[in-house]
């Protein structure tokens, strides 16, 4: 439903007043998180900037599948930007040095085929 | 390079990098933690995007969409905490919650008239099983 309802507003507004009114909508449901998290709060500062920059990283990125949206088929780009998990995996081998099963480096490979299929 | 191609590279790079951040964030701090730092970042760069959208003036039934949208996504999410605070498997939930792009799909042909060559339309259903398929793990990193 997000990404259909996100393609019928983006034909009346903007990428940058959909970031604001997405973060309105969001925000609800983000007090009661911060309300459970009371006295479980760790200390590590560098825990906590990882933290933030996530935040500010993941509202880019939003900011930026609402660009892909208005300017494209809404069908092409949730399937497209759905495929995250790709970059991820690759970062997480890189920096974590983690190993992927076999299921999963099958869907890398169906990834990496599924993009320049949806690209070209 | 069309816009749309841009700007989906430059989503999908982010919450790619996303995935990773929050691993390596749940690695020094907890859960709960985390999601306080996380919406503080968010929370962080509001003011930049207020300052470039114009709202006055917009019919509310506009506003009413565009909050419903993180309304919806931010619920979303919370289901799929509940499935597993419920007892959901990860192994069955997780995959299922990447075939989301297919209710996308079918509402946007059907609702929105867009027209797909047969390319498209493997590239998509392909696209859909490589998400499945990447979050099939024992100790997944996702978005």
């Amino acid at each position: 439903m997000f990404g259909f309802l996100s393609k019928l507003v983006s034909r009346d507004i903007g990428p940058w007043q959909m970031q604001v009114l997405f973060t309105f909508g969001a925000l609800p449901l983000i007090v009661p998180a911060w309300l459970r998290a009371r006295g479980k709060m760790d200390h590590d500062r560098v825990g906590w900037a990882l933290g933030a920059l996530t935040g500010a990283l993941a509202a880019l990125a939003n900011l930026a599948l609402f660009y892909a949206i208005r300017s494209g088929d809404v069908s092409i780009v949730t399937p497209f930007t759905a495929l995250s998990p790709l970059v991820t995996f690759l970062l997480g081998r890189l920096i974590l040095k983690e190993t992927m099963n076999r299921t999963q480096n099958l869907g890398v490979a169906c990834a990496v085929v599924a993009i320049v299929l949806l690209a070209v | 390079m069309a816009d749309w191609l841009l700007y989906s590279l430059a989503s999908l790079v982010g919450y790619g990098a996303v995935g990773l951040l929050q691993k390596l964030t749940t690695n020094r701090i907890s859960g709960e933690s985390s999601l306080v730092f996380y919406s503080l970042g968010y929370l962080v760069l509001f003011p930049l995007f207020w300052s470039r959208a114009e709202l006055n003036g917009l019919a509310p039934g506009i506003l009413a969409m565009g909050v419903m949208l993180g309304l919806l996504a931010r619920s979303g999410e919370w289901f799929l905490f509940k499935s597993f605070e419920g007892g959901g498997k990860v192994s069955i939930v997780v995959p299922l919650t990447y075939t989301y792009p297919l209710i996308t799909l079918l509402l946007a042909v059907a609702l929105l008239g867009e027209r797909l060559s047969p390319m498209k339309w493997a590239g998509i259903l392909l696209a859909i099983v490589a998400a499945v398929l990447m979050s099939r793990g024992d100790d997944p990193v996702r978005q």
